[in-house]
């Protein structure tokens, strides 16, 4: 039999971020010279990938059976609060990945924890989404928000001419807020993109895009 | 415990984008689960970027390159790549990346007059902090907020010393009425700033820079919080009004004074882009510049305000068109390029640059950028074959397609142009302890080398069909994945297949187009001082008579030449512009005179270009009975040429072959372009300046950014919050 053709993943984005604030993360402070930084980040990334890797699969072959989605999203979170300290990309990888391993909900059918497809989020905030169609949503947010107190401002569509997307705050959570997204049915198929900001001092700490698609 | 087995990637081509992304897909933290081999036509790497040591050791290059100081992707690959060969500085001149590339601030363009006179206005930037490649550690400088508050600021300085040639006092805190700085909020701003234009606070001098300190410290606050959509409209008539106020006071100036003159034109210029930007709504469209893509930048300067001047200046016509070959089918007549890119890359070059505005290689840039690549990524284990010329890439058959399967590349074909000896080529060369690329394929390393010599076989052109075989690589058994790296005017020709069934692709051929070019390379005896040239030694100045419209002094490279102590030349200047194409459609392959043809005309406008134009530069370089001093030419082969003749002894270059073209950024066409992150076929990514790749343009820059994206579309590495500029607006 002959060996199987290796396929790419599909990337998050094939497109640059334009938006006000885009997504530009300052290289980390310290003065370290970034080709040591990057060869040091490097091996840890292989070896954590490794390292996850094993227990992934050490889970997935004791619970995956038992669907104890809640394991594998709190071991994607986890994941998250590591990667979220590397790549970026690495832990948007991760979270789809893991999402892809819960069990499926009709997306015609509004639900409390996840009636969208592939969230993905530099920070594991619990998300409360409703929407009747395909939904996707990139919460890109800085290290170190845990604790602050969030707030989005209006969520505009990529087409001017259509409306924002109102119903879409942070709310009061356990140790992080959840995200509430309220997607209207009438609400036009677009990405709407919003910036979010410590409510306290209004500050930028990231953006999030909901990609809302004909059903 | 099985062993992982490596992926391996087929790269075509050995450019800036491709050996971006064999540099990335190799390194060291991937512990060698990249197995990359590297396909290249002819006997060098890179692609436009290539060069050769020819007679006398000189360097002889594609064209003119210049590092931009916001080159930030390609210096951070460079410092990288020189960190890692670690070359002894006791034994080699360019041991680091410093030794390689050095400050370059002077930079000028030349304005004709009506009578024929040309006038060059030169500048040098100040080295700005940092340096390019540095990690960001504050905050985003790539908004379009910050970017108009930096232009407010140039204005205001404009004006200071427009106003300081006129004699005038500075304006001093005695104008620092309201104290910008403290207002909470950008409505106080915008309600102070109000103030200040309704009771004709901007009617002078002083209320001019009071104003602008209004309007920097809005969009700095801006540049923090970021405001509602739409929230520059309320700013249009303020910025109106204070553009207006320093229209009237500068064009009163200039009419007595020339360098007034030149001020405004700046001043004009940046005021015309920050009104625009406001009327447009550039500072919260989340399109970013891409939102003006449609317009051509001298109609959307025309649109927004700015005077006839200057649209037809040479600071637009030099820095917006003639560096970057402007020109729709090549045809001088027919400038146009897109106001979003223009903007973007205009902002980012004069706003974003670090250490210096230019930079410029010690050598060629085959040697300081593509020899120190290729001994990285061989040392790395990448594997190099030459003389391959890809003919085709042959996709998997429709109907064979599994349910869900996307279509991929099934195959690679390749001419092999000529067989190696031993099986591996050794492309460089040892110039006085540095390895450099040669001008010609070393014949002595070539299986049959005196026949294909005397049969003067061209390995780089498009028109030259001799082979020695054909070599199919498949997928599976010989490549996982494919980097295509070969420039877009290739396309259509290698990936017939794709073209013909895949819509984007044929809109993307068709749309974003390439164009020829032109370069020629003159060695002198006198330094440029003693030709006449009054401005700043290695200066690079654009803006001027076609065909030939930008020159460079590249006397630098002078001493990294094997010339004679006695008769060594001591100025080497750099010509080059678009090549005008001839009128139909490009030859078919079956015209194999077609490059010599070319390369006749080149010779041609350069040897009137010199007789007849030159002199505007360099006039001590005409001859008392007009024409040029043809005996100024330093001939490597000491071949006793006379007259015109002589120019036969220097270098020039048509780039013509479809891969070597410079691809355009036209109004409209950002959309065409495909990203490597495609995965449209799932075991193919391109990379090159023409792709999609955040900055739509033709340069270095452009195509690191690429070769990195490219890179993280199979490896998910680098992150594309590590590729800077990536997102910008």
């Amino acid at each position: 039999m002959s060996e199987p053709r290796l396929r790419r993943d599909d990337p998050d984005r094939t497109e640059p971020n334009r938006s006000f604030s885009g997504t530009f993360q300052p290289d980390a402070a310290g003065g370290e010279d970034f080709v040591t930084r990057g060869v040091r980040m490097g091996y840890r990334l292989i070896e954590e990938q490794m390292r996850r890797g094993q227990q992934v699969a050490q889970d997935a072959g004791t619970r995956f059976g038992t669907s104890r989605s809640g394991d594998l999203r709190d071991l994607a979170e986890r994941a998250l609060r590591f990667y979220s300290d590397l790549y970026t990309d690495a832990a948007l990888f991760w979270l789809d990945a893991a999402t892809a391993m819960t069990a499926p909900v009709d997306p015609a059918t509004p639900d409390k924890s996840s009636s969208f497809t592939a969230p993905t989020a530099s920070l594991a905030v619990p998300m409360d989404i409703a929407s009747s169609r395909p939904t996707r949503v990139t919460l890109n947010v800085q290290p170190g928000v845990r604790g602050a107190s969030l707030q989005v401002l209006t969520m505009r569509a990529t087409d001017p001419s259509k409306p924002p997307l109102m119903d879409v705050s942070f709310q009061p959570g356990g140790e992080l807020p959840v995200l509430r997204i309220r997607v209207p049915n009438e609400q036009p198929a677009d990405v709407y993109h919003g910036v979010v900001c410590d409510q306290q001092s209004g500050a930028v700490l990231g953006t999030l895009s909901v990609e809302i698609r004909e059903s | 415990m099985s062993e992982v087995k490596p992926i391996r990637v087929a790269v075509v081509g050995g450019g800036c984008a491709a050996m971006t992304a064999a540099f990335e897909l190799t390194r060291p933290e991937h512990l060698g689960r990249y197995q990359v081999t590297v396909y290249q036509q002819g006997w060098r790497l890179g692609g436009k970027g290539a060069s050769g040591r020819g007679a006398a050791d000189r360097v002889e290059e594609h064209g003119l390159h210049v590092w931009m100081g916001f080159y930030e992707n390609a210096f951070r690959v460079m410092r990288e790549c020189y960190a890692e060969l670690g070359r002894n500085p006791a034994r080699c001149r360019v041991a680091t990346w410093r030794d390689a590339f050095f400050p370059a601030a002077d930079v000028g363009v030349m304005e004709g007059g009506g009578d024929g006179s040309w006038q060059a206005w030169t500048a040098s930037f100040p080295p700005m902090p940092g340096l390019p490649g540095d990690p960001f550690t504050e905050e985003n400088p790539f908004t379009v907020s910050g970017y108009l508050g930096r232009a407010v600021q140039l204005v205001l300085t404009l004006l200071e010393s427009a106003r300081a040639r006129q004699g005038g006092a500075a304006t001093g805190p005695a104008a620092a009425a309201p104290s910008w700085r403290g207002l909470p909020s950008p409505e106080a701003i915008l309600a102070g700033l109000g103030r200040l234009a309704r009771l004709g606070g901007l009617a002078t001098a002083a209320g001019l820079a009071e104003g602008a300190r209004g309007l920097q410290a809005l969009f700095d606050l801006w540049g923090r919080v970021p405001p509602a959509r739409g929230a520059e409209g309320p700013l249009d008539f303020l910025v109106e009004a204070f553009a207006g106020s320093v229209r009237r006071l500068l064009a009163g100036w200039a009419e007595t004074d020339e360098e007034v003159r030149r001020l405004w034109t700046i001043a004009d210029l940046l005021l015309t882009v920050v009104r625009g930007s406001v009327r447009f709504g550039l500072v919260t469209d989340p399109r970013g510049f891409d939102a003006i893509d449609g317009y051509d930048y001298r109609e959307w300067l025309e649109i927004n305000g700015a005077a006839r001047a200057t649209i037809d200046s040479a600071f637009v016509r030099g820095g917006g068109y003639n560096l970057s070959f402007s020109y729709e089918g090549g045809d001088l007549a027919r400038p146009r390029t897109s106001a979003g890119q223009a903007l973007r890359g205009a902002l980012r070059m004069f706003f974003t640059y670090r250490g210096a505005f230019f930079w410029k290689m010690r050598a060629g840039m085959g040697d300081i950028v593509f020899a120190p690549l290729y001994e990285v990524l061989q040392r790395r284990g990448v594997r190099f074959e030459f003389f391959h010329r890809l003919e085709n890439v042959r996709l998997a058959e429709a109907a064979g397609l599994a349910p869900g399967e996307r279509p991929y590349v099934e195959a690679l074909e390749f001419d092999v142009q000529a067989r190696v000896r031993g099986g591996v080529y050794q492309p460089l060369i040892d110039v006085h302890g540095l390895p450099c690329w040669p001008a010609r394929p070393d014949y002595g390393q070539l299986e049959d080398s005196e026949r294909l010599e005397r049969e003067g076989w061209d390995f780089e052109s498009f028109w030259d069909l001799r082979k020695v075989e054909t070599k199919t690589l498949r997928v599976v058994e010989d490549f996982d994945f494919v980097v295509l790296g070969v420039g877009v005017g290739a396309i259509p020709h290698v990936c017939r297949e794709i073209v013909a069934r895949d819509p984007r692709w044929r809109r993307m051929v068709e749309r974003v187009q390439s164009v020829e070019t032109q370069a020629f390379q003159v060695w002198m005896s006198p330094g440029v001082a003693e030709l006449g040239w009054r401005g700043p030694e290695g200066v690079t100045v654009s803006g001027f008579v076609e065909p030939f419209d930008t020159w460079a002094d590249m006397a630098h490279l002078l001493p990294e030449e094997g010339w004679p102590a006695e008769g060594a030349p001591r100025s080497l200047a750099y010509f080059c512009s678009v090549l005008p194409s001839p009128a139909g459609p490009a030859p078919d392959r079956s015209r194999a005179s077609y490059p010599a043809e070319r390369r006749e005309e080149v010779r041609a406008a350069a040897v009137r270009f010199l007789e007849s134009e030159v002199r505007h530069l360099w006039p001590a370089a005409a001859a008392t009975e007009g024409g040029f001093r043809w005996d100024l030419l330093v001939d490597a082969a000491d071949s006793h040429q006379e007259g015109a003749e002589r120019f036969a002894s220097q270098f020039w270059t048509a780039n013509v072959n479809p891969s070597d073209r410079y691809t355009l950024s036209l109004p409209g066409t950002a959309r065409d372009r495909i990203s490597p992150l495609d995965n449209s076929y799932d075991n193919l990514t391109i990379t090159g300046d023409w792709t999609s790749c955040g900055l739509i343009a033709g340069c270095v820059e452009a195509a690191v950014m690429s070769g990195r994206l490219a890179a993280h579309a199979i490896c998910r590495s680098p992150a594309l919050a590590q590729i800077v500029g990536f997102d910008h607006p």
